[in-house]
């Protein structure tokens, strides 16, 4: 089970509006290579992984991720807060207003909803684990865009600490994967 | 914190089958847990940073702040120790390190919880009325953390 700790991994306080920065980082929500799809696919893959270690690894960073789908989700709700129908329409966000007002939706940056696909579960703990490495990667490099893309210290503070815990899971996925390979292949 | 811990072998062996193998870890390889916090990683020999980005200083502007900072902190510490040890559960020497930041941890978010409110719904922060569990803010509006 869980328990949900009225607090974020990492602190966030935006108090600059960026609709379009906002926009943007939804993908690291629903995108391909977000936070949702990760957590998902870490608690998803982790019953079938051959020993407890493995289970306890996927178990304690998906949970993590969790916790980035919070901060990631805190971030986009604090650069669309007080927006207006002007400002959502220069934005190009008309169509997620007429959706879903300002509410949050796992989509990607062009808008294209979170799909189950993203979970990529195979059952075999080397090819699961090389997707993880993979996905860890992924994200890095769409933390690193997303920095590139705003000026705001604000946002970047906490996607250099997000983009950071992608090397420090990637090096951990690693270390598991180069065991079960000689253990198991 | 990391200055109080003096290197030392760990002789928690594990039998595996033909030999002995022990695993050791060393502190020196370990940042503080504000300057781990800040980073986003524990472990000195894998932070990686991004361009000539430097990590956010994160400082308190007042008592409250200063100790949820040392609380989030102590967490973050553990967490990432946890990690590793998940991998290297013989590791006894990291076991220890992990063990102190886990006890910090817990210290801080009782004095925190018992002067600013609930931060877990376990809380003897919530034994008086009202319910502060649902009156004090989410981490995602103003003032919450």
């Amino acid at each position: 089970m869980w328990r949900y700790q009225k607090k974020l991994q990492y602190p966030i306080n935006i108090t600059k509006k960026d609709l379009k920065m906002a926009k943007l980082l939804t993908t690291q929500y629903g995108g391909s290579n977000g936070e949702l799809g990760a957590a998902l696919r870490y608690l998803n893959q982790r019953y079938t992984m051959p020993d407890n270690k493995g289970q306890a690894l996927l178990t304690d960073i998906g949970t993590e991720e969790l916790a980035h789908i919070e901060m990631i989700s805190t971030m986009v709700y604090q650069l669309l807060k007080d927006a207006t129908i002007e400002e959502i329409k220069q934005a190009g966000l008309d169509p997620h207003y007429a959706e879903h007002k300002l509410a949050l939706y796992p989509t990607n940056a062009d808008g294209v909803p979170f799909t189950v696909d993203y979970f990529a579960t195979t059952g075999d703990p080397i090819a699961d684990l090389a997707e993880d490495m993979a996905a860890e990667q992924k994200a890095r490099a769409v933390y690193e865009s997303l920095i590139d893309l705003t000026n705001d210290p604000d946002v970047i503070g906490p996607l250099l600490f997000l983009r950071q815990r992608e090397v420090v899971h990637y090096n951990l996925f690693k270390d598991l994967f180069d065991e079960y390979q000689k253990k198991y292949q | 914190m990391n200055s109080k811990y003096q290197y030392r072998p760990n002789f928690n062996y594990f039998r595996d089958s033909s030999n002995y193998y022990r695993q050791i870890s060393d502190d020196n390889d370990l940042f503080s847990s504000s300057e781990g916090f800040m980073m986003g990683n524990m472990f000195k020999n894998t932070y990686v940073p991004y361009k000539a980005y430097r990590p956010a200083s994160l400082s308190a502007t007042d008592e409250q702040s200063d100790l949820f900072l040392r609380l989030s902190e102590a967490e973050f510490a553990a967490h990432d120790l946890n990690l590793y040890l998940d991998l290297h559960p013989q590791d006894g020497n990291m076991l220890e390190i992990f063990n102190q930041y886990r006890k910090e941890a817990n210290d801080l978010l009782e004095e925190y919880e018992s002067k600013y409110g609930p931060i877990n719904t376990s809380s003897n922060a919530l034994e008086d009325s009202p319910f502060r569990w649902a009156i004090d803010n989410f981490p995602w509006n103003e003032g919450g953390m």
